[in-house]
């Protein structure tokens, strides 16, 4: 319990010295400074990690036409909230505008749908969703324990199954989002050559352009590693031309 | 007698430390000294020298430098220290020095002597030596006092004028007869009199050329140098560049240009009351100074201009190419026209591209990345032309010409772009597809989380206790109504596990007595029906016996008809005792009578 209250009491001050440079940062970006914004809110996000301000700086890059910052940033954003429908906006126009394109995987509708759904928001608020049907299920149980009434018992029974199945599909979802921001992505940062093997003398693939997403499968020798693009197709590109997510 | 050889050791030895600590503070002060660095030879004509007093300590006060008047002061005393630490083996050593440097020019020839400057070091007076500089030559300037000299306008109150002759500003063109969109450099220098501190100059306002195209050359400090104008030394440095596209034909006047300087003049110290009012202090101030106006020569390009010409004038290439990506109907494709080069890069249009008519092609985007150069601007411009195939098939985007002017041939030059073919397969997406994807790119992003602060882990806090207090809130739920249950006791027949195992014990019994003993069957089923109904009522069996069941259970909760039936199976479970035997059937009857009844109670 005291460390609880300490580490609230640490908390609150670090937000006070870090709510002047955001506030100097929102000052910057409403008056077209751009540049100086950015540095603000980097300078923030250093001290406390938070989306909003990944996304902030996300919109301060895009402004400066550093596409490929702002595309990481909002995809960071991502990774930490999910929720952020703003991030996941701005990411879409900006990938809209990107040089490169690719065919998109073929997959049923519903587990579009479902992936959807999942990626709506980040592992530990589907995590905290899940806990609380369970606790709600667990409520429900106890009221069916607890009345004599056969009608309710059996009401409160399959109202129980029922919160318990959808506690069970929030923690699924969790363990979805989880393994999927383990998942190491990457952005390009400037145009770079796709290569079919580690060897840059070999075939090459094709140009990937700032601000294309890839997936990093492993590190190879030589600054080199193994990525794979959005459509698929497996390639070696330089470690120095791209930047993880 | 030894005693007396050891008094005199004795006395020797107090004498010996007593010279040495008298000696200590000259040879300290001796360690420290004033050297003196300069010319000692100066030719009459030199328009200016150094003399620099330089003293091997950090802690210098009251610094007093020579007698100058012999020669033209024209900055100084200027003061700079240096301290140099080093460790070597371990040994940790350290040195100071402060230098004071005067700069002087000659006024007329012959033999002067300086005086010695003296300074205050750990609180001992030191001096240097006396330094002799021989002027030599004929003297210059000798037309008599009817001018000031420097030194006296040097000693000027502060805020005296500065010159015009000594600091001015001057304008050039790095060329004077241009085409219509050329490149043209204009620089501004600054031009000063050594002792005059420029500290800054810039223009005093942003120009505003009419008729032409400006972009600035970003200048990080002023390079100094030395020049020699109507027989004079200055020193100059460019303070003010920028590059312009002529856009109207005919001569064309850059306007005059006014530019602030500011100057640092050092106010020397005249006698002892300005000595200990005004030590040598820095006395900034700002003069106006202006570049005259320049006239360049704009000439129109010739005439007629080909088909196709963009106002390109420079020297560029240009190349086109289709960008990787899918070849779909109804998706993005990307044509790309990349003109590099030297020119007048941010000035060029666009050129018109003929796309096949099945293609609906979006606005081109241009991007320009240059730097500035004396020819103009140098890199490149990209220009990039969205469209949307509609129909699969095979297509050719044609020739596409680039034109040019060349202003050093004078000639307009054509540049062919090849023809690129592609062949558009069916894609999977819709019209409505590319309506919500042109809608997204024709929007702009949503603006920023203001007041975006590092609140999410106190509100990690607060929902992690709110979820311990929602358990603890449900725990204590759970404890009450199980204390409840257990207090009241009357929870149903079937309520609690041992009393459930005791009935269904005493029935598997008399279960086996069915077609045996009825006596002992009746028995075993009127005590596992009293115990139930004691056990429901929260009474004991003895007084379940002894009265009605009926007013028993019906205040308990239990239906009449349940009541009544559990009433008429102890009555015949009774009688059958007194009566004797009764039929397996009837037992069996009985029996699954009660279990009902158990069953619904």
């Amino acid at each position: 319990m005291r460390q609880t209250i300490l580490l609230l009491l640490l908390s609150c001050s670090i937000a006070t010295v870090c709510a002047a440079s955001v506030l100097e940062a929102d000052s910057a970006y409403a008056n077209g400074d751009f540049a100086r914004a950015a540095e603000c809110y980097a300078a923030a996000q250093k001290e406390t990690p938070a989306a909003e301000l990944l996304y902030n700086l996300g919109n301060c890059y895009y402004r400066m036409g550093r596409k490929a910052e702002a595309v990481l940033c909002y995809r960071r954003a991502l990774r930490m909230d999910s929720s952020l429908e703003d991030a996941r906006f701005n990411l879409a126009l900006v990938d809209s505008q990107l040089e490169d394109r690719f065919n998109e995987r073929d997959e049923m509708f519903f587990v579009s749908a479902l992936r959807n759904l999942a990626d709506c928001r980040s592992a530990r608020s589907w995590a905290w969703t899940g806990f609380g049907w369970m606790v709600l299920a667990a409520a429900a149980f106890l009221i069916c324990c607890a009345v004599r009434r056969t009608a309710v018992r059996k009401v409160a029974l399959a109202v129980t199954a029922g919160l318990m199945f959808v506690s069970l599909a929030c923690d699924g979802f969790a363990i979805y989002r989880r393994a999927a921001d383990n998942v190491r992505q990457a952005v390009v940062m400037r145009t770079a050559n796709i290569w079919k093997s580690a060897e840059t003398t070999g075939e090459r693939l094709r140009t990937l352009h700032e601000g294309t997403v890839v997936k990093v499968l492993e590190a190879f020798g030589g600054g080199m590693l193994r990525v794979e693009m959005p459509d698929g197709t497996v390639g070696f590109v330089a470690r120095k031309d791209v930047e993880n997510v | 007698m030894n005693r007396e050889k050891s008094c005199r050791r004795l006395s020797a030895c107090i004498c010996a430390l007593g010279l040495i600590l008298l000696l200590a503070g000259p040879i300290a002060a001796l360690a420290q000294k004033i050297s003196v660095q300069g010319p000692s030879v100066v030719p009459v004509g030199k328009d200016y020298f150094q003399i620099r007093y330089v003293i091997d300590a950090g802690d210098v006060e009251n610094f007093r430098g020579p007698d100058l008047s012999d020669f033209d002061l024209l900055s100084g005393p200027n003061v700079s220290q240096s301290h140099v630490s080093m460790t070597v083996n371990g040994r940790h050593t350290s040195e100071s020095s402060t230098t004071y440097t005067y700069t002087l020019a000659p006024r007329t020839k012959g033999k002067f002597r300086l005086s010695p400057a003296t300074a205050t070091v750990a609180g001992r007076r030191i001096s240097s030596q006396p330094f002799t500089v021989t002027v030599s030559g004929e003297a210059a300037g000798a037309a008599g006092g009817a001018q000031p000299s420097r030194q006296e306008e040097m000693r000027r109150p502060s805020g005296g004028r500065v010159g015009e002759s000594d600091l001015f500003m001057t304008g050039s063109a790095s060329r004077r007869s241009v085409y219509n969109g050329e490149a043209v450099v204009l620089t501004y220098d600054v031009y000063f009199r050594p002792g005059i501190g420029l500290h800054e100059a810039g223009p005093a306002r942003k120009p505003d050329f009419k008729g032409v195209v400006t972009q600035d050359i970003p200048l990080n400090n002023i390079q100094s140098r030395v020049e020699r104008r109507g027989g004079q030394t200055y020193e100059a440095g460019t303070v003010y560049k920028t590059v312009v596209f002529p856009q109207v034909d005919g001569p064309l006047t850059i306007p005059a240009v006014t530019f602030d300087c500011v100057v640092a003049q050092m106010s020397p110290m005249l006698d002892v009351m300005d000595a200990f009012f005004n030590s040598g202090s820095v006395v900034r101030t700002k003069h106006k100074r202006t570049a005259p106006a320049l006239t360049i020569d704009v000439k129109p390009l010739p005439r007629p201009a080909p088909a196709g010409f963009t106002d390109a004038v420079g020297w560029f290439e240009a190349k086109a190419e289709l960008l990787d990506g899918k070849r779909e109907t109804n998706d993005f494709c990307t044509y790309r026209i990349t003109i590099s080069g030297n020119g007048n890069l941010n000035m060029l249009t666009p050129p018109v591209v003929n796309f096949p008519s099945d293609f609906d092609a979006l606005a081109p985007k241009s991007d320009v990345q240059s730097s500035v150069t004396a020819e103009g601007l140098s890199g490149k411009a990209v220009f990039d032309y969205v469209f949307v195939p509609q129909k699969a098939g095979h297509y050719e985007i044609p020739v596409q010409t680039f034109v040019y002017f060349d202003p050093q041939a004078e000639v307009y030059r054509t540049q062919q772009l090849p023809a690129i073919s592609l062949d558009i397969v069916q894609g999977k997406r819709t019209n409505a597809d590319v309506e919500r994807d042109l809608a997204l790119r024709a929007g702009d992003i949503r603006d920023i989380r203001r007041g975006a602060a590092a609140s999410r882990r106190v509100y990690g806090l607060f929902a992690l206790a709110g979820a311990y207090a929602a358990l603890a809130v449900v725990a204590v739920l759970a404890v009450v109504l199980l204390r409840r249950r257990s207090a009241s006791g009357a929870t149903g027949v079937w309520g609690s596990r041992r009393m459930r195992r005791d009935l269904s014990g005493r029935m598997r019994t008399a279960e086996k007595l069915i077609g045996g003993d009825t006596r002992a069957f009746h028995a075993a089923l009127s005590a596992a029906l009293c115990e139930a109904v004691a056990c429901k009522c929260g009474v004991t069996a003895a007084e379940v016996g002894a009265g009605s069941v009926i007013g028993l259970l019906e205040q308990h909760g239990v239906a009449p008809d349940e009541a009544r039936a559990a009433q008429e199976v102890l009555d015949a479970c009774d009688f059958a005792q007194f009566a004797g035997s009764a039929s397996a059937t009837d037992c069996r009857a009985l029996f699954e009578k009660t279990k009902d009844l158990l069953n619904r109670m």
